[in-house]
Order: structure tokens, then sequence, then C-alpha cells
């Protein structure tokens, strides 16, 4: 049986693979998800349908800086890096134009119950942006 | 049986929290690593006397009451949700979030993140928002 880290480490590669048919399956039915931007996002579909669409406009890989986890509360330090893959100038953290990226570094709360995600809630510690027209070749 | 007492434990950390409180200078800081680094939402400070010296001088100003509300640890990491309640005894007008004056009380939920060392001492003290309760 894989330990509350390990779950997460498969949760976050499911992520950063777009396995949306297996991310689902760690959500509770009626999991809540408070964003970075305050966004509140409530059961599996909501999810589903605001990554989708973030994705479409910006790949986005998530590591794990930090993890630790009693088993009913898991507690992250994750790094997200947002590319974006064409202009968005609606991006929810703020217009992006093609090739720009994104660093986010945020703490992140998920309460467990039989095993999933039942709430998640998270708040950024740092926002970091590298323009495209500022980037090395 | 584990020690839930030790450092990374909640009873240790909640005498941590206690410490803070009551502003127990000394207290709080002995938790501390000597090159411990703290980054606020107010200040990012290094050492234990300069964030000793900050918080002086916060509480010459207001009140600060923290509330564990959620708590996770280990030998290297504590992760905690706190309500932090700021009651201002005196007008703030350059306070970071905004201008306060003495009466105000702004109240936040904030997630911290603390690294530690071998010695079970803090050496990373990391804050972020999650939301404001009440403004002023």
């Amino acid at each position: 049986m894989m330990s509350p880290e390990e779950r997460f480490a498969d949760y976050i590669d499911t992520f950063n693979n777009r396995n949306y048919e297996k991310l689902i399956t760690f959500y509770s039915p009626d999991i809540k998800l408070m964003n970075g931007t305050g966004r509140e996002l409530i059961g599996r579909d909501a999810i589903v349908d605001c990554y989708t669409k973030v994705n479409e406009r910006a790949s986005r890989k998530i590591a794990i800086c930090a993890c630790v986890s009693d088993g009913q509360t898991l507690a992250a330090e994750l790094k997200s890096t947002f590319t974006a893959m064409q202009d968005a100038p609606d991006f929810p953290s703020g217009p992006m134009a093609k090739g720009d990226q994104l660093y986010i570094n945020s703490f992140v709360f998920y309460d467990i119950a039989d095993g999933l995600y039942v709430k998640i809630r998270a708040a950024i510690f740092e926002r970091r942006w590298m323009r495209a027209e500022d980037r090395p070749e | 049986m584990e020690n839930i007492d030790a450092a990374g434990g909640r009873e240790w950390f909640e005498r941590y929290l206690d410490a803070f409180n009551n502003n127990d200078f000394n207290g709080f800081s002995a938790f501390y690593a000597p090159d411990v680094e703290f980054y606020g939402q107010a200040a990012n400070l290094k050492g234990p006397a300069e964030i000793v010296k900050f918080y002086r001088m916060v509480m010459e100003r207001l009140d600060e009451h923290i509330e564990l509300k959620t708590f996770v640890g280990s030998k290297t990491h504590v992760a905690v949700e706190i309500v932090t309640t700021l009651d201002f005894r005196k007008d703030w007008p350059d306070f970071a979030p905004g201008p306060m004056k003495a009466g105000d009380r702004r109240q936040t939920v904030n997630f911290i993140f603390y690294d530690l060392n071998a010695e079970g001492l803090f050496t990373r003290i990391r804050s972020s928002r999650y939301c404001v309760i009440r403004e002023r």
C-alpha cells in the first residue's frame, strides 16, 4: 500500500501527464478546490474542465518541493511552471504572450478521507514571470 | 513509541505558539537556528536577533494572536494553517498590507511552512496568505 506521500507523487505525475481519467480517481465526488487565485472549484468535473482549459493555452508542470502528511492531511510545497503555448490575454494569473513562463511556488493543504482528496486549498508564496522576450536564446 | 513532544510534533509546535502569543521573545526565538531565514508578508529577516527586533517593534503597536487550525509535521518540515488576529493599539499608516488605525482589527488565514535542521530548530519560515477574514 502506498504512503500518502507516494500516492501524492502519483497524483502529481497524473496531473503532469494530463491523464484526466485517472486524475478524477484521486478526488472525492464532492471535492472542493480553492486555487491560489481564490477561485473555488466544486466537483471532479469542474476541476477537469478548469485544467483542460488552462492546458489548452499553457503547458503546466508541477514539481513537489516538499511534502508531509499524517494520513488525514497532506501539506505540500509545489513549484508550478506554466509556459504559454499561445497568447492568453485572459490567463487567470495575468496576461501571457506565447512563450512567456510563469513560476508559482505555492503551499497547499489536502484533506484526505478514505484515501481520497476531499478539500484542497492553495496559497501562493511566490509568483515570478519570465517573459519570452527576456529569455535567453 | 514516538515522542509526540519531539521537534516536529504538534505539542512541541504549540509550545512555540504559546511563547509567541505571550510575547515571550526568548521563548519563541529558542526555536530558531542561528541562520534562520524568515520570509513573512511584512518583512524578510535573517537570524533570531533580527526577527526578535522586528516583533518587538510590531508588538509595541499591536496585539498579535495566532490560532492553530491545521498542523502537519515531520522531523524536517512543519506546515500549519493559522488564523492571525491583529488588534492595533496604535496607528500604523505604513503597515505593509495597508494603513491601519488604533482600534482596527485585521484577521487573516495564513499557510506557514517551516524547515527544520537536525537539531530540531527552524532554519526557514515562509508565510503566504490564504484569505482575509477581516480587513480592518
